[in-house]
């Protein structure tokens, strides 16, 4: 069975978080994701970015780490970040109308992806690990 | 007719988004639809033909813009978004709070 693993520590500084798409875009390409597929896994893998800036308090000397699994039939990928940690199932949904925009994230990673596992320790930081699933259908 | 005459009578402004919106771009996009949500426009027009990537940083800040605005009596629209920024809007029920039409003079 094949497995590679590629690894990336990006500096938590938003002008990276574009390196994280364009990485997941050419590991998806390679697998032979469908093009609508590629566009939501450089969603999914910006928002944990995001999320692991905002959880580094705008600290500029920390890095995460960005691993990707490339399996047979799916693409493992996992953020971790060293933050401030949180509560996950503490997280709202979004309110449109109200003041509550946070968690979108979260719930737009949840909604993209096939499988989604946070953990996360206050104090120790998040690490998401998301499942995207090689379609076997031909989707555009 | 004077420009005061051609202030009041502006009715929609239009607004250019070209590239990326994430973490990193998004003061840059936020000041560019506040500017025009100062002016006197009853509709501000974001034209997204050439607007590649939005995440939930750029619906965060859409959502409270467009609160903003309806305040002040106007109106946000995104124009042209493309198929993965579209799929957003929907799943996130943002477009069912900003309107969303098609220029088909305006895309490729």
């Amino acid at each position: 069975m094949r497995m590679d693993s590629i690894k990336l520590t990006l500096p938590t500084k938003p002008e990276y978080v574009s390196l994280a798409r364009l990485t997941i875009a050419s590991v998806a390409n390679n697998m032979g994701f469908s093009v609508g597929d590629v566009e939501d896994l450089k969603v999914a893998v910006s928002e944990a970015c995001t999320n692991a800036l905002n959880h580094s308090l705008n600290k500029s000397d920390t890095t995460y780490d960005l691993t990707y699994l490339v399996e047979n039939e799916k693409l493992v990928f996992i953020v971790t970040d060293k933050g401030v940690g949180f509560e996950p199932e503490a997280v709202n949904e979004p309110d449109l109308n109200g003041k509550q925009i946070s968690g979108f994230g979260l719930f737009i990673i949840k909604s993209l992806m096939d499988k989604v596992e946070i953990v996360s320790e206050r104090g120790a930081g998040t690490s998401i690990t998301m499942i995207k699933n090689l379609s076997t259908t031909n989707e555009i | 007719m004077d420009k005061k005459n051609i202030k009041v009578m502006e009715q929609a402004t239009l607004i250019n988004l070209k590239g990326e919106v994430d973490i990193y771009s998004i003061g840059k996009f936020r000041e560019s639809i506040e500017d025009k949500i100062r002016t006197q426009a009853s509709e501000i027009i974001l034209d997204c033909t050439d607007l590649s990537y939005m995440d939930s940083t750029g619906m965060g800040v859409l959502i409270e813009l467009r609160n903003k605005a309806k305040d002040m009596g106007q109106k946000i629209i995104m124009m042209n978004p493309r198929p993965n920024i579209k799929k957003l809007l929907n799943i996130t029920g943002v477009d069912k709070i900003i309107d969303i039409i098609e220029n088909p003079i305006n895309q490729q």
